[in-house]
């Protein structure tokens, strides 16, 4: 998809044709709710807040101008509903991260299938994005996932470029040793 | 040091934004430490980007379009005492509080003139109130100096306990503000919206979704 179709499309939908929005919210709905999981943890209120961040675009969407990428504006505002998201919970005291060993062995275990390491491995990943703070996760989400590149990133977590790359490094650096820790070594 | 190893580096390597490749990839070629960790980097991200992604629905676009459609088709915000009585009286007790407690600022005169300092203490209403209202009565231009943030820790956020009735909140404010009541017997929904009327148009879009967002918190 080209970000020139996306903007086609907000201009459209900036007119009042409904099936353009339609056509945005199909095309990023699944890079978004991805993004807001690995940033929150849990699929259900990654989507809340996925269509929260579509919502809130919709909007403002007479503000839009094409001077940025659109998935940035887009994952902007998704990230800084992940961010609400997170402090409010943490203020409830409700993201309550399950203890490790629950974590880790949860799935697996034992089992030689190869289904059970995927599992495996995806809980160890899953524990070890949780483990990084979300500075560091946002930055290697929005990498590794979303593919965005340095710039890009900038936008979305308003930062200078180089400050992208050292976190992303620190970040690469954490989840590897977590890994370990977590008993990845094998990964 | 002509040929430092580049573990440092291999972030950005990988990621097709070092500054430096063609020093990093000569250095990993003769470098075995080096080329071991890129690899273990590389086999990282492959892992990550391995994570299941969240299935594609197309219930998940119908609930967005008919979130919005739901706003659209709402009425402009302080009527929403209308639709929704419970909410009255908060609504325009955030209104008020809102304005008075995030900073306002007289634009009406330069150079702009700071009324109310943001305050740390969370102050009765009737303070609030008659300070909001001296400041329309003068003709100010009310404008927010900060960005607000309505959080859960605030103390004025309505006790749903005890909600504020939109009675009990027009006769704070007829009080403290009579100038603004008119002459009938009661300050109604029309002086309220004529209120709000004076405020910039962005002014009362932030508040609108303050507004649409702590009800949808609520
Ligand atoms: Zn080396």
């Amino acid at each position: 998809m080209s970000q020139n179709d996306d903007w086609e499309l907000v201009a459209r939908a900036q007119a009042g044709d409904t099936t353009a929005f339609t056509e945005l919210v199909r095309r990023y709905q699944v890079p978004l709710v991805h993004f807001c999981q690995r940033m929150v943890g849990s699929l259900q209120d990654a989507e809340d807040l996925a269509q929260d961040a579509f919502v809130r675009l919709h909007r403002h969407l007479n503000r839009l101008r094409p001077d940025a990428r659109f998935s940035t504006v887009l994952f902007g505002i998704a990230r800084n509903l992940t961010l609400n998201h997170l402090r409010d919970s943490r203020r409830r005291g409700r993201h309550q991260a399950l203890p490790l060993d629950e974590q880790v062995r949860a799935p697996g275990g034992d089992n030689p299938g190869h289904r059970a390491r995927l599992e495996e491995i995806e809980t160890l990943l899953k524990a070890g994005l949780d483990s990084l703070s979300a500075e560091h996760r946002e930055v290697l989400v929005l990498r590794e996932l979303q593919g965005l590149d340095y710039e890009s990133i900038a936008q979305v977590v308003r930062c200078r470029k180089g400050t992208v790359k050292s976190r992303i490094a620190r970040a690469r650096e954490q989840l590897r040793l977590r890994l370990l820790e977590l008993g990845g070594q094998e990964l | 040091m002509k040929d430092r190893h580049v573990l440092d580096e291999l972030s950005a390597y990988i990621d097709g934004e070092a500054k430096d490749a063609d020093r990093i990839t000569r250095h990993l070629q003769h470098c075995e430490s080096c080329a071991r960790h890129r690899i273990e980097l590389l086999k990282l991200g492959a892992h990550l980007r391995a994570l299941p992604q969240p299935e594609e629905s197309a219930a998940f676009a119908a609930r967005v379009m008919a979130r919005i459609e739901a706003q659209q088709t709402a009425r402009p915000f302080w009527q929403l005492n209308l639709l929704i009585p419970a909410f009255a009286g908060t609504a325009v007790l955030l209104l008020v509080t809102t304005l008075a407690l995030y900073g306002l600022s007289l634009t009406a005169s330069s150079p702009p003139m700071q009324i109310a300092q943001p305050r740390n203490t969370w102050v009765d209403e009737e303070v609030v109130v008659s300070e909001l209202a001296a400041l329309i009565n003068s003709g100010a231009d009310v404008s927010m100096v900060e960005e607000p943030v309505l959080a859960a820790e605030d103390p004025l956020a309505p006790d749903p306990e005890a909600p504020v009735t939109m009675d009990e909140m027009l006769t704070v404010m007829a009080a403290a503000a009579p100038e603004l009541a008119p002459a009938e017997p009661e300050f109604g929904e029309e002086d309220l919206e004529e209120m709000i009327s004076t405020l910039a148009s962005d002014e009362v879009g932030t508040l609108e979704e303050l507004l649409v967002e702590y009800m949808h918190e609520g």
